[in-house]
């Protein structure tokens, strides 16, 4: 069974749920604001291994050692008015987040993407740190300057000091366990694509590229939350392709 | 030249300071006491990190720090921060100054002890005990859950459990004894960590590189580091024991799966390499006091520089070890 977790509002998500379905792959469709309610809890760790069981609001059982794909676009907690309104919320949400990171982490492979203590669907960095990780896997990058001196009232994307060429051709991919779907790239920006998600530790990762007048590859920004259907079937088709063949639903 | 960032105060930035002090070392403190007259510039040009560090009118090239130790507190508890409006400028200045800090550490060429990313597995011990587990310890058997009646089937298979936050959050073990397994219903509002009780006697240790200090810890509580409170008698803390001299492999090596290991103030995995350089026992932030709501609600200890928003260590009187940076010289320095 592929497992769907996402916000409530995730179309992307939902897209890809609906795509597994027709291609008669068992798949289930959490959001978070029903993940949150979730009735029951049963999650265990021991040195043999790590599983998870929660029973969902609406009466259907999630359990780890069925899981055999996870898409994880979860972006934060959905907790209840009521939950947030206790005085002990914040102690209580911090908890909360604790036990999802955990429970992602224990889910079996393919998981994209996997939680990190810094994000919930992958490691959020700051742009910086995607700068300098483009500029490892190969791409060109805009240079990039913020102080603290005052609020220049910028948004991040507007600290870019742009040198990308103006006449350069965008592009919108989606990296995904290994393979580049999207706007056609050239075999080498392709290669620096992948590069980057690996250096990023991330399975699934949407990238904003340009391609110069040369030939160049320039980085602009990367997504943990792309819009899968930029991929089209054929991102679809790979992630079939991750896991083993079940008997159809 | 090294960048010590935190409160210069706080024991642990003290001692790293008085090391590189004594080793004629070259530091700079980033007192975050004095956040309005610091500030950050950060140029990130083709692969390349540079700018400029302002304190108290001091200008530092960044690329000139070849070692930072962090061991900042959460600027929003700082006593010139948290009585500020929401929107103040003084503030917004301390966030940027901040965010600007962080950005630049978790690209930062120097040797950094350690990077946000590094110690942010303390945020989830379910996750840092999976993390953990993969690098060949044994763990506790832990059980999170909503529902009192799998608490008491774990409880009555284990013998003896104790509850923990799972969070970042300081809470104080304690044994799930008569009194907190009658208020289990409490436990349906927010799941909770229950672990089973190992016995035995808690070690601490503290990897540096590629050595690991051993601390032994003798204490009657749950949580040595309430002993105090709890018992009435300190624990004790017998540093330096069992010193030695290992890859970090060798902390995955087979003999190491028969102890097992609770958490960890840094993940295993991510261990910076540096040179070593002292044991630094826990420190007790016991002079704080949390305010329990219920016995599985244990709301966050006051923020002081003594007591800052990071997990501390024991959660039991057990046979354990725990690995983690406290403490960080520098080749060269020392």
């Amino acid at each position: 069974m592929w497992l769907v977790l996402c916000d409530d509002l995730d179309a992307s998500a939902r897209w890809v749920y609906d795509g597994l379905r027709q291609r008669s792959v068992p798949a289930e469709f959490v959001p978070a604001s029903v993940l949150s309610r979730a009735v029951r809890w049963d999650h265990r760790i021991d040195s043999e291994g790590a599983s998870v069981d929660v029973i969902l609001p609406d009466g259907r059982c999630i359990t780890s050692a069925a899981v055999h794909g996870t898409l994880n676009r979860m972006v934060g907690l959905c907790p209840a008015p009521d939950y947030i309104a206790s005085p002990d919320s914040d102690y209580a949400l911090q908890e909360l987040l604790a036990m999802y990171v955990s429970l992602l982490q224990c889910l079996p492979a393919p998981v994209l993407n996997r939680p990190t203590s810094q994000g919930l669907s992958g490691r959020v960095r700051y742009t910086p740190d995607w700068l300098i990780l483009a500029a490892r896997a190969g791409f060109a990058t805009a240079s990039y300057a913020v102080s603290s001196k005052g609020d220049d009232g910028c948004r991040d994307d507007d600290r870019l000091q742009i040198t990308i060429p103006a006449a350069a051709k965008r592009h919108n991919v989606v990296v995904a366990a290994g393979r580049v779907f999207g706007d056609p790239l050239s075999a080498r920006a392709t290669a620096a694509a992948c590069r980057l998600a690996m250096l990023a530790e991330v399975d699934l990762l949407g990238l904003r590229l340009a391609t110069a007048c040369d030939g160049g590859a320039w980085f602009e920004a990367a997504d943990l939350y792309p819009d899968l259907r930029t991929g089209g079937r054929g991102l679809l088709d790979h992630l079939v392709g991750l896991t083993p063949q079940e008997p159809p639903t | 030249m090294i960048l010590l960032c935190g409160i210069p105060s706080e024991p642990p930035l003290a001692m790293v300071r008085r090391s590189i002090e004594d080793a004629d070392g070259d530091c700079v403190v980033l007192n975050q006491r004095d956040i309005a007259d610091i500030d950050i510039d950060i140029r990130v040009a083709a692969g390349r990190v540079t700018g400029e560090l302002i304190v108290r009118g001091q200008r530092y090239r960044l690329e000139r720090f070849d070692g930072v130790y962090l061991r900042l507190m959460d600027d929003r508890f700082l006593p010139e921060i948290r009585c500020q409006a929401p929107d103040s400028p003084a503030r917004a200045h301390s966030r940027r100054v901040h965010e600007a800090l962080l950005a630049w550490i978790e690209i930062a060429p120097a040797k950094v002890v350690n990077r946000p990313a590094a110690m942010g597995s303390n945020g989830s011990k379910p996750y840092q005990a999976q993390l953990i587990r993969h690098n060949g310890f044994n763990i506790p058997e832990t059980l999170i859950t909503n529902d009192p009646a799998l608490v008491r089937e774990f409880l009555n298979r284990c013998g003896r459990i104790v509850y923990k936050s799972m969070s970042g959050v300081r809470s104080i073990v304690r044994v799930l004894d008569d009194q907190a397994a009658a208020q289990l219903d409490a436990i349906r509002w927010c799941p909770v960590q229950f672990q089973r009780y190992v016995e035995g006697m808690d070690v601490r240790v503290h990897t540096v590189g590629t050595e690991a200090f051993a601390t032994s810890i003798s204490s009657d509580a749950p949580d040595y580091r309430y002993a105090e409170r709890e018992t009435g008698r300190a624990a004790t803390l017998n540093p330096s024991t069992c010193r030695t001299t290992s890859s970090p492999g060798a902390l995955r090596s087979p003999p190491a799966s028969a102890w097992p290991c609770r958490e960890s103030t840094c993940a295993a995995h991510q261990a910076a390499t540096t040179s070593a350089s002292r044991s630094i026992p826990a420190q007790s932030s016991a002079s704080t006091k949390p305010r329990p709501v219920s016995p599985f609600l244990q709301p966050s200890l006051t923020t002081s520089p003594a007591a800052k928003p990071r997990e501390g260590t024991a959660d039991g009187r057990a046979a354990s070890t725990r690995w983690g940076f406290s403490a960080i010289t520098y080749p060269g320095h020392v």
